[in-house]
């Protein structure tokens, strides 16, 4: 037996012919004052950013019926998301970060844990060895004491807890059951056969290999992943150079602000939520030559099919996982 | 100004249009939000909210047709106060808001767009008052003592009208259910129903 919510059914219609009684219970000013606060904090790059005094609130409000301005509405773009540059195979190669946007602290502290751990490798030094007891550490590639008190300064520094032990999952019905929520992922593709595999920790930071079905019935096979703010996950970059994509703000039906990027072989969701980050490795792009090897045998995708896909994930149970 | 010019400023960016909006329908907005998110949340809240209804609006003005603002408006403030119950892990006191098709097997999906149809279609095959009744309760998520007592009408008239709803919705779902299990019979050559 099939199930469906009639609630969440109701999501995707419009009605405007029940008539039912208007309550008081805020003015239009004061809507007004909270959109126009956020149409302009909106507005910032990270090096533009400006603080508006309530003053200057009041004489934007005050002049907006006078004259007819335009503000471009700023989310981030994918150059927030540029890694550090890193060498493949002898060459140098463009990487994107997943855990969160540039300057963030858990990005800034992923690269810096990572810059150590690279010279201690270098060097012959914090090597895991046969005896090693795991614990909280070991999940970092911190073996040794040393490693262990420079990981613990990074933390310090950018106000970041570690993870507690991961927990493997291989259904979206164990991920959802170990989160304790219910369903926010598409319905997995391949008639519910495709093999979802992934982690989670008790913070509600997780990771997802997963499959959606797109509108057309196509498949498309996916990397899911969610840092909750305030965690460090020692996680690796994804190679893709940002001038490869093409790239763009969809908001979904639900009023979630998503950056969609499409590329020839690979495409991009991110989002930016209060207390989470998350990051979305589509395996597929426009073309999908044959030499790729993520995705080889995989139909093409457009831009509405991504549109589809954003619009697929719950992101309002996402933004109550974080703990 | 008229809603139409108003809509053709706001896609240009004037934001003297979304302040014309505002002022439109601020209280029609904020009634929909209250009404789901009220009783959870402060009046603070239910103004956040309603503001990023106006600036979904805003980003997406281009999408909008003249005579759908209301709806469109109506629809994004529904779902968004909708999503904030999520968010704080509170379920909306609705009647009986799951409804299973035994006629389709757990594995079949609807497609979105499949869903919105059949939906429609069996609240336009609804007579009044249950077709209010119904989307009062599912779609504005009108408690039902709230619905007694704006229609006038006694609290178990409204809960026999809203089975009458899901009745009427399961049957159309069941059809369209049955029509995509065959079609699945054929694709595959076995039948997992």
């Amino acid at each position: 037996m099939m199930k469906l919510k009639i609630s969440d059914m109701m999501d995707n219609i419009q009605d405007d012919t029940v008539l039912f009684q208007i309550k008081e219970i805020a003015s239009s000013d004061k809507i007004k004052e909270v959109a126009m606060n956020k149409l302009h904090a909106n507005s910032n790059t990270h090096a533009r950013t400006r603080k508006v005094s309530a003053m200057l609130i009041a004489a934007v409000l005050a002049t907006i019926l006078l004259a007819g301005t335009t503000l471009a509405v700023y989310y981030f773009s994918m150059k927030d998301l540029e890694g550090p540059a890193v060498q493949v195979g002898g060459e140098e190669a463009h990487t994107l970060s997943l855990n969160g946007l540039k300057g963030s602290p858990e990005y800034e502290a992923a690269q810096e844990w990572e810059r150590y751990v690279e010279a201690w490798y270098a060097k012959g030094e914090n090597l895991a060895v046969p005896d090693l007891a795991p614990d909280a550490y070991t999940q970092y590639n911190a073996f040794s004491q040393d490693a262990k008190d420079t990981l613990d300064d990074i933390l310090s520094k950018y106000n970041l807890r570690m993870h507690d032990a991961a927990t493997q999952v291989n259904s979206l019905d164990e991920l959802y059951s170990g989160l304790g929520v219910s369903g926010f992922m598409p319905i997995v593709g391949d008639n519910g056969t495709f093999p979802v595999s992934g982690t989670f920790y008790d913070d509600g930071t997780f990771t997802l290999n997963g499959a959606a079905a797109l509108p057309d019935g196509a498949d498309v096979r996916y990397q899911f992943y969610c840092f909750t703010k305030g965690t460090f996950t020692r996680v690796g970059y994804l190679l893709a150079d940002v001038n490869d994509f093409e790239e763009w703000v969809y908001t979904t039906s639900h009023g979630d602000d998503i950056l969609l990027a499409i590329g020839a072989n690979k495409s991009i969701l991110a989002v930016n939520l209060d207390k989470s980050f998350v990051f979305v490795n589509i395996l597929s792009g426009a073309e999908n030559s044959d030499d790729n090897r993520s995705s080889y045998g995989a139909k093409p995708v457009g831009k509405r099919d991504l549109e589809a896909l954003a619009d697929s994930f719950d992101f309002a149970a996402i933004r109550g996982l974080a703990r | 100004m008229d809603e139409k010019n108003a809509l053709r400023a706001l896609k240009k960016k004037d934001e003297a249009a979304l302040a014309w909006f505002i002022d439109r329908y601020a209280a029609y907005v904020n009634t929909i939000v209250y009404n789901i998110i009220g009783r959870i949340m402060t009046a603070s809240d239910v103004e956040e909210v309603a503001s990023d209804v106006f600036l979904v609006f805003w980003s997406n003005a281009d999408k909008v047709k003249p005579d759908k603002i209301k709806a469109y408006l109506g629809g994004v403030a529904r779902n968004k106060a909708k999503d904030k119950t999520r968010e704080l892990g509170q379920d909306l006191p609705l009647e009986d808001d799951v409804i299973g098709i035994s006629s389709v097997g757990p594995e079949h999906t609807f497609e979105l767009r499949e869903q919105a149809e059949m939906l429609e279609k069996a609240i336009r095959s609804m007579q009044h008052p249950d077709r209010e009744i119904f989307l009062r309760h599912y779609y504005y998520c009108h408690p039902v003592a709230q619905i007694a007592e704006e229609m006038k009408i006694n609290a178990s008239t409204v809960k026999t009208r809203l089975r009458r709803g899901r009745q009427k919705l399961k049957e159309i779902l069941s059809e369209g259910g049955f029509d995509d299990e065959i079609k699945n019979l054929r694709y595959d050559g076995q039948y997992t129903g």
